[in-house]
């Protein structure tokens, strides 16, 4: 793949970038594949990737039924961090962050990864105490986490309200400063053009209509292009998760729900952390364009839709004003919502499935973007060596028999 | 030259004269102006610096789609950022600035991007600015991004929320709309009618025309309402901006059977290069603030086109008085292949040589306004013959009318330029015909790609005029029809709204109720410093000169040597009743509930199906088929639902009822060596009540319930009567000698001494009952119940899992502490401490703690991490004080 | 002995009035009626119907409002309930800023439970222009700051 650098736009700026080649192929599927990823996501593409740097496959297809990067990779708040509690998490998320910490240069895209610092608030003696239990169990986990005071966080974050008025007076806050945003789209672009460079074939207007199953042995799928074969198939689909894996007959504690975000018009910097609120549920950044980037909690029914309702957007926005009372005449441009796979215990599913030769990853909830390296390092992997990596052993669909839950949401403040 | 304010014409009140200031100058305008109709009429070309490369830009449109007048209006408190000029209704005073220009609009040093412009292609930041690292150059892009800057004071203004139903919305208040709620209005039905601009008449005030509808019974019009928002089930938002009463903004939620879109039509621009020069602007644009308000943009006009509109353009801008220097028609071979100026169009470069000129009126087509019908889920398509993306199949209740619908035809033909130079596709973002070429010759070729390649139509306008052109370019750069391209997936909101209006009444206050007790008066009179609970409760009773600690020290030691008085109103009260009441409850807690006789009390633990507890509390039988359950104050409601939920889904032919009378009992705790003393010198049916024991009576004509069980660990009363007398009751206890006032503080001191847990802080998400010591019962139990399943798998039978004991060190060890197990941080947590205090009768710290397989561990030493600290502690048994329970006797 | 002097949940709490509506705090007392599907409903109100005092909660729940339930297998709800009457020309647009229901389709004698706001109610249409609006007692500040801010 051609170099991106200052230097390469400054050459091709001479010929009136006219010269520039296609950031990733548009080929015909082929009649096999070493390995096929359902799914063109940050997660798939990040797979595909990782299957042909690290494991060296050979003949590896990317499978998209829309554009890539328009399901949730696109949709997303951003968000970047590896505060989470139990050691297995700890471990998977953390690696996440470190990969991206490098992404750009090993991708040679630019993603934008901001390390700008993510606060959580505490407005209790509680919330303090659970994020102090949180912090610590970070630092055991080798991560950075700060405890600060009400002060040190109107210090950070001048215009959020700190005072006594607040509906939710804060009492402190517990802060990863290495975690951050980082812009989404080109993390999915960065992962397409590097794996593109290196062969796989990346097929978008492709849709997996069903699996083929030999005495219980993945051998292919069909799909709206035509059959593909392969003895080695990986599923990234997040909010579709279910409806792919009822097509290879088995089901999965999943439960796709709409999530909704929205921004405000571009603004001059108003804020330089990502900040959120367990009183509220809102949590917001600003983008790097200027806009505030805002999310919040799930619409609490069974939706494939891609959008919201009202009520959810309000609570979203009423939660966002109570922490920034000055942002009441700033206007939302847009909102939109994704489809979130939710499990009940706040974390993935990543390893192997009923079928053999097929594999899974899902059950990212409302927090996938940030672990699209490591998920897609871990997938690959298990897809390569028929095993899970020591990083997403602990995350298979087993644990729902041996009830070894790991749950993040019940342990840890932090919402998902 | 430049725009300048006719001597005639226009919707405008010349006898009521405005002044206003635009970056700092004075200038005047009239009643009926738009900022941006008065700007044009003061002359002033340039309104604003474009997003990325800085080019003088100016006034583009006359309504929302505007891309360039981009403003901030007003300062301090009133500050509302990034509004557009031509949606600003013109008052006295007002103050407006420009945007994205330093240190000045006239002299902007950004505008060096103008001259770097090749090396700030579409996408440049993808492929540069990583080494060494995107921290280096993030702060000073960041601070070019943005356009206004964000309010730094309270918001001042006041919104509301307001629900409405009808049989027919009519969204667009045109001729179309008009005869549409005319019709349905007509025909008995209850109708809506909402129009964003303040008058009735859509392009007829184009030309300078209102048209008069009179509101009657069932034909309700708003004015300044825009419907932004297409939801689910035929619900339609709007907001309405308020020019008078106590709301600045009104959310409008309106569900209506029917929906009728007569949202018009936005004309497109041509693609040509010179295109954002001040002084291009939109046809229709120059013929509404001709005749709309009375401006002519500029003295001598070439108008550029694709369609049949260029003849009336024509005719119009006579009657204006605007001189027509030249009609040029693409469909004729004609083309505009450059524009001379920089501040302001100078001349035209077209095909038949350069004509001068100083504004030049574009028209490319139009594109009906299909945002809405898209949000609800209707289908567009493209039309080849009108060249216009139209609506399809409707999926809900609504169907479209007039312009919206595309009804009609100007026998419109596509045209690309092949002239060289930067041709602006979106004015907003800066976006030119040759970033859409850069896009496709990369593959990123689908729309969403383009959009979010390029940043085409994600500006404040969201791509009103440069969507579908961008759209068209790519699908010739790629060989795809318009509809093989399609349009971006369409979002709310139509234009931007304020969050403030979203958040509506919702500030403050009334963001959260606050619940507070009963007798939260007499609380205050004490002097009780109350903390969010979930309730307002109090923390402590401080005496003069006493931190809150201290206080709760004392007032703890007084319930081990005296007596202590608490408010436990928020108790939770759940009755349940049937002859299947004491069968459902063996299956909803993890004891058994069956074999308790009337008047007993035994303890009860939750499980959710995870085998998680959920809740702790008690359960009481008040005869054969009667239980009254106590719950966590924080678990009532949710306990309650929880119960009926079972009922209906599993049980539905049991015969068992449920009600939360939670809300009904005020109930006080007197707890301690003298609390049966002081409960009988009051006149409480006490005698001889055995510790887990219950008993109900009347005294006068106040029911009272009394149920003997301790949090505390001394002889304790859970003192029951309606919420009118707790007040009563509290105030006659406290003044009885010997009786101390506690609050939740002490209550946290005293059970953490005996060790009672604290479901929330010493359970959390993962505690199972033999996590906390209580796994026999549960072994013993042989009938089903919530969660039994779950305990039988592998994970909670393991030994090594966190388990409930006490520790005892030098220093107070600080909740979240955790166990090290390994010499230095990082190594892998043994588990963490849930509770602490300096015990207050033993004078010494003590803590609570989960810890890997502890109960085996008792005695052993361990060490613990707080935030780099490091502390000692001895495993020992989870029980202070009196482990045997003898204190709760008598 | 005990002196047992009853409060009020609207001790210290203002009720807002304004031009075209008056608000007033109610002394009523209540009771809750739960019953199994299949016992004998005569003379209870049907689905979001009030009558003769009973307003249907749901499903086998009804709330009776007023002093001497007739029925002793109710539980008294007094002093967990407080009831506001509404009434006046400009109710509706007060209680739409709030509540989301037709009016039209909400006739006198309709009752149903709702949000108001941020808090659950129950909302009786009693004549034309009069409404009952019952909730628990610890919302009853919420609730009149809501009403003052939005009179």
């Amino acid at each position: 793949m051609s170099h991106y650098s200052a230097l390469s736009i400054a050459r091709n700026a001479l010929s009136g970038h006219s010269n520039w080649d296609p950031a990733w192929r548009s080929p015909e599927p082929a009649a096999a594949y070493d390995a096929i990823v359902i799914g063109g996501g940050g997660h798939g593409l990040a797979t595909a990737y990782y299957l042909v740097r690290v494991h060296g496959l050979v003949k590896v297809a990317v499978l998209e039924k829309g554009w890539i990067g328009g399901g949730n990779t696109g949709r997303n708040t951003t968000i970047i961090r590896s505060n989470y509690f139990y050691p297995e998490s700890a471990a998977f998320y953390e690696f996440s962050l470190k990969q991206y910490e490098r992404l750009s240069s090993e991708l040679n895209f630019n993603i934008m990864f901001s390390q700008r610092g993510v606060l959580v608030l505490g407005h209790s003696r509680h919330d303090m105490e659970m994020h102090r239990r949180s912090a610590n169990a970070m630092r055991l986990n080798g991560i950075d986490a700060d405890i600060l005071s009400r002060d040190e966080v109107a210090k950070l974050v001048p215009a959020l309200d700190c005072s006594p008025q607040a509906r939710f007076p804060i009492w402190g806050g517990m802060i990863q400063r290495r975690g951050g945003t980082a812009r989404h789209d080109a993390v999915a672009w960065g992962y397409a053009r590097a794996a593109d460079a290196r062969g796989v074939d990346i097929i978008q207007n492709c849709e997996v209509t069903g699996f083929t199953i030999h005495q219980g042995q993945v051998t292919g799928v069909e799909t709206t292009r035509g059959a593909i074969k392969s003895n080695r198939i990986g599923i990234a689909v997040a909010g579709h998760s279910s409806i792919l894996a009822a097509k290879a007959g088995f089901r999965l504690p999943v439960k796709s729900y709409a999530l909704q975000a929205m921004v405000s018009e571009p603004l001059k910097p108003v804020l330089d952390t990502v900040v959120l609120s367990p009183a509220t549920g809102t949590y917001l950044s600003q983008s790097d364009k200027g806009e505030l980037v805002i999310g919040g909690g799930l619409d609490l029914y069974a939706s494939y839709a891609q959008r919201g309702n009202l009520p959810v957007n309000e609570n979203t926005i009423t939660g966002m004003l109570a922490m920034f009372p000055t942002f009441s005449r700033v206007r939302m441009l847009r909102h939109w919502g994704g489809v979130c796979d939710v499990v009940h215990d706040s974390s993935p599913i990543i390893g192997k499935t009923p079928v053999q030769g097929l594999y899974l990853s899902c059950g990212w909830g409302t927090g996938g973007f940030k672990a699209i390296p490591a998920g897609g390092y871990c997938l690959a992997h298990t897809m390569a060596t028929g095993e899970p990596h020591e990083l997403n052993a602990a995350f298979g669909l087993d644990r729902f028999d041996t009830g070894a839950l790991i749950d993040e949401a019940a342990a840890a403040s932090i919402p998902h | 030259m430049s725009g300048a304010r006719r001597p005639g014409g226009g919707r405008i009140d010349r006898n009521r004269p405005l002044c206003f200031s635009f970056d700092g100058r004075t200038l005047s305008g009239f009643a009926g102006d738009t900022l941006a109709s008065a700007l044009l009429a003061n002359g002033v070309d340039v309104v604003g610096r474009s997003f990325k490369y800085h080019r003088p830009r100016g006034v583009f449109a006359a309504g929302a789609e505007e891309p360039n007048a981009v403003v901030q209006l007003e300062i301090g408190a009133y500050l509302s950022p990034n509004r557009v000029a031509t949606e600003i209704e013109l008052y006295e005073g007002l103050v407006a600035h420009s945007v994205n220009a330093w240190p000045s609009l006239g002299f902007d040093l950004y505008a060096i991007n103008d001259r770097l412009s090749r090396l700030l292609p579409a996408g440049f930041y993808y492929k540069t600015f990583m080494w060494p690292h995107w921290h280096l150059f993030e702060g000073t892009i960041r601070k070019a991004a943005g356009l206004g800057a964000a309010p730094t004071q309270p918001d001042p203004d006041r919104y509301e929320h307001r629900h409405a139903h009808c049989d027919v919305l009519v969204i667009g208040g045109g001729q179309a709309g008009i005869s549409a709620a005319r019709d349905a209005a007509q025909s008995g039905a209850r109708v809506m009618l909402v129009e964003a601009s303040s008058e009735l008449g859509g392009r007829a005030l184009w030309a300078g025309d209102a048209i008069n509808v009179d509101q009657t019974e069932n034909l309700t019009i708003l004015t300044r309402t825009t419907a932004f928002g297409y939801y689910d089930h035929n619900l339609v938002a709007a907001v309405e901006d308020c020019s008078s009463g106590v709301a600045k903004e009104r959310l409008w939620k309106i569900r209506a059977k029917q929906v009728v879109i007569a949202t018009g039509a936005i004309e497109r621009p041509l693609v040509f290069p010179g295109n954002d020069v001040p002084g291009v602007m939109l046809a229709s644009a120059v013929q509404r603030y001709a005749h709309g308000f009375g401006v002519a943009a500029g003295k001598r006009v070439a108008l550029f086109g694709n369609n049949d509109g260029l003849f009336d353009y024509a005719t119009a801008f006579e009657a204006a008085g605007i001189e027509i220097a030249a009609i040029l028609d693409t469909r004729r071979g004609e083309e505009v292949i450059g524009v001379k100026g920089r501040k302001r169009v100078r001349a035209v470069q077209t095909s038949r040589g350069e004509i001068a000129c100083d504004l030049l009126a574009v028209s490319g087509g139009w594109s009906p306004v299909v945002h809405l019908f898209s949000q609800s889920g209707g289908s567009i398509s493209f039309c080849d013959k009108r060249q216009m993306f139209v609506p399809d199949k409707a999926v809900q209740q609504v169907r479209c009318v007039g312009a919206a619908n595309g009804d009609f035809d100007l026998n419109t033909q596509p045209w690309q330029s092949r002239a060289k130079g930067k041709a602006f596709v979106d004015l907003a973002n800066d976006v030119t015909a040759a970033d859409v070429m850069l896009a496709a010759r990369e593959n990123y070729a689908s729309v969403e790609h383009l959009k979010r390649y390029t940043t085409l139509g994600m500006g404040p306008d969201q791509g009103k005029t440069s969507n579908v052109n961008g759209l068209m370019l790519m699908g010739d750069a790629t060989g795809r029809t318009p509809d093989a391209v399609g349009t971006t997936r369409f979002r709310p909101p139509y234009t931007p709204i304020s969050f403030g209006v979203i958040s509506g009444a919702r500030v403050g206050n009334l963001m959260r109720p606050r619940k507070f007790l009963p007798a939260h008066g007499w609380h205050q009179t004490l002097g009780a410093v109350f903390e969010d609970y979930g309730w307002q409760r109090p923390d402590a009773y401080p005496q003069a000169g006493e931190s809150l600690g201290e206080a709760a020290i004392r007032e703890a030691r007084a319930v081990r040597t005296s007596a202590g008085l608490f408010d436990a109103s928020p108790l939770g009260k759940i009755e349940v009743w049937g002859s299947d009441a004491a069968r459902f409850l063996d299956f909803i807690y993890v004891g058994t509930m069956s074999t308790l006789n009337p008047g007993r009390i035994r303890y009860g633990l939750m499980l959710d199906e995870n085998g998680v507890i959920i809740d702790d509390g008690v359960a009481i039988r008040l005869a054969e088929d009667r239980f009254l359950l106590h719950t966590t104050s924080g678990g009532a409601e949710r306990i309650a639902a929880m119960l009926d939920e079972w009922l209906q889904c599993e049980f539905s032919g049991w015969d068992v009822r449920v009600l939360d009378c939670t809300l009904q009992w005020g109930t006080v705790t007197l707890s301690g060596p003298n609390a049966i003393e002081v409960a009988t010198a009051l006149g409480l049916p006490v005698e001889a009540l055995p510790h887990m024991h219950f008993r109900a009576d009347q005294l006068g004509n106040v029911p009272v319930r009394v149920a003997r069980v301790s949090y505390t660990g001394e002889a304790t009363l859970e003192i029951s009567v309606p919420a009118r007398y707790v007040k009563s009751l509290l105030e006659t206890a406290a003044a009885i000698a010997g009786v101390t006032p506690f609050g939740v503080l002490a209550l946290d001191l005293l059970r953490t001494e005996k060790g009672y847990v604290h479901v929330g802080a010493d359970t959390d998400g993962m505690t199972t009952p033999g996590d906390i010591g209580l796994g026999r019962a549960i072994a013993k139990k042989t009938s089903d119940f919530v969660g039994r399943r779950s305990l039988l798998r592998p994970a909670c039978a393991r030994e090594d899992r966190l388990q409930l004991v006490g520790l005892e060190s030098a220093n107070a060890l600080p909740i979240g502490a955790h166990i090290m197990e390994g010499s230095n941080a990082p190594c892998p947590s043994g588990g963490f401490v849930t509770s602490t205090c300096i015990s207050p009768t033993l004078g010494r710290p003590i803590a609570l703690a989960r810890i890997r397989e502890g109960r085996a561990r008792l005695g052993e030493t361990v060490k613990l991490f707080d935030l780099g600290q490091i502390f000692e502690a001895k495993i020992v048994a989870p029980c202070f004080l009196d482990p045997d329970g003898r204190r709760l006797h008598d | 002995m005990i002196d047992w002097q009853p409060t009020s949940p609207w001790t210290g709490i203002d009720i807002p009035m304004c031009d075209g509506i008056v608000i007033v705090a109610e002394a009523l007392s209540f009771a809750r009626l739960r019953l199994l599907p299949g016992a004998d409903f005569t003379g209870l109100p049907g689905p979001r119907q009030a009558q003769n005092r009973w307003l249907n909660m749901g499903p086998c729940e009804w709330l009776f409002c007023g002093n001497h339930c007739p029925r002793p297998d109710a539980i008294d709800m007094s002093d967990a309930l407080v009831a506001l009457s509404i009434s006046g020309e400009n109710v509706f647009d007060l209680l739409s800023a709030g509540i989301a229901i037709d009016w039209q389709r909400f006739s006198v004698g309709t009752c149903a439970r709702m949000r108001l706001g941020e808090t659950a109610v129950v909302l009786h249409r009693r004549e034309e222009q009069q409404f009952r609006l019952i909730f628990g007692a610890p919302f009853a500040r919420y609730l009149a700051e809501w009403l003052a801010h939005h009179v």
